[in-house]
């Protein structure tokens, strides 16, 4: 009984359990940090749209094939970007929102609604996804983006626009 | 926090006493080795063990090695690693 009490054989026990214990977490901690290159999760981009044209306020449909390594959970940042027509992208502030959800390991279909926002001027858009999920003590992301689609006022394009007026006024003649 | 705490108490007990254990259980001569032939042998698998845990975690993406188990591997190494003078010189 006296070896188990001799207090410097606890100090050992203690000093090597705590050093496997901070080896271990601190191995792990770097290698996920600075070396691991893994995607735990990803999407088959670009993700697509159930239509081509919207109005404002509308729901977009996006429907992702996403892959998962892991079960976890994870926070979804999302924003809309205009595309000027010289390519240029800006994000639209008013679309920004956060989201959290639980990822299965495996491949799935999934299909979420976003509605854009109401004051959203035409324009071509897309949106923007980040996906932030923990991993063995550290944070790992993940961009992906849709298709583009556009937003006109009246929910159909202006040549379609001007093909019904034109059908409309020939029928009224 | 005080939950992890408690169970990183209760695990490394449970290291220390398996220190404890297996010292009773190795000592006294068998298969043609001594004590602590076969005590030095036990550390050494502990280590590999350990060791071999810590490369799984880095490899497999879905295993994570519960902190509890490398407190208990530590404990039962470190009982081992301290020998006091009587023991240290007995064959």
């Amino acid at each position: 009984m006296t070896n188990l009490l001799h207090p410097y054989r606890f100090l050992s026990a203690f000093l090597f359990a705590i050093l496997f214990l901070l080896t271990a977490t601190l191995v792990n901690y770097l290698y996920f940090k600075y070396l691991d290159t893994t995607v735990y999760y990803s999407v088959a981009q670009p993700v697509s749209v159930d239509k081509p044209v919207y109005k404002p306020c509308e729901d977009t449909i996006l429907t992702t094939k996403r892959t998962s390594l892991i079960d976890t959970t994870a926070d979804f940042y999302r924003d809309l970007r205009l595309v000027r027509s010289d390519g240029a992208q800006f994000k639209v502030s008013s679309s920004e929102s956060q989201t959290k959800g639980i990822i299965k390991s495996g491949v799935q279909l999934v299909s979420i609604g976003i509605k854009l926002p109401c004051d959203l001027p035409d324009g071509q858009y897309f949106w923007n996804v980040l996906i932030s999920y923990p991993y063995k003590g550290n944070m790992k992301n993940y961009n992906y983006i849709t298709q583009t689609f556009r937003v006109y006022k009246a929910g159909i394009s202006p040549s379609a626009q001007d093909a019904i007026d034109k059908s409309a006024t020939e029928s009224a003649r | 926090m005080i939950n992890t705490l408690v169970v990183a108490i209760v695990a490394f007990t449970i290291g220390y006493v398996s220190g404890f254990l297996s010292s009773k259980l190795l000592a006294g001569r068998a298969f043609g080795f001594d004590a602590d032939a076969r005590i030095n042998f036990l550390v050494v698998v502990i280590t590999l063990v350990w060791l071999l845990s810590v490369v799984i975690d880095l490899v497999s993406a879905s295993y994570e090695t519960p902190l509890q188990i490398h407190l208990l591997m530590g404990a039962i190494v470190g009982y081992f690693f301290y020998k006091p003078p009587s023991q240290g010189r007995k064959k």
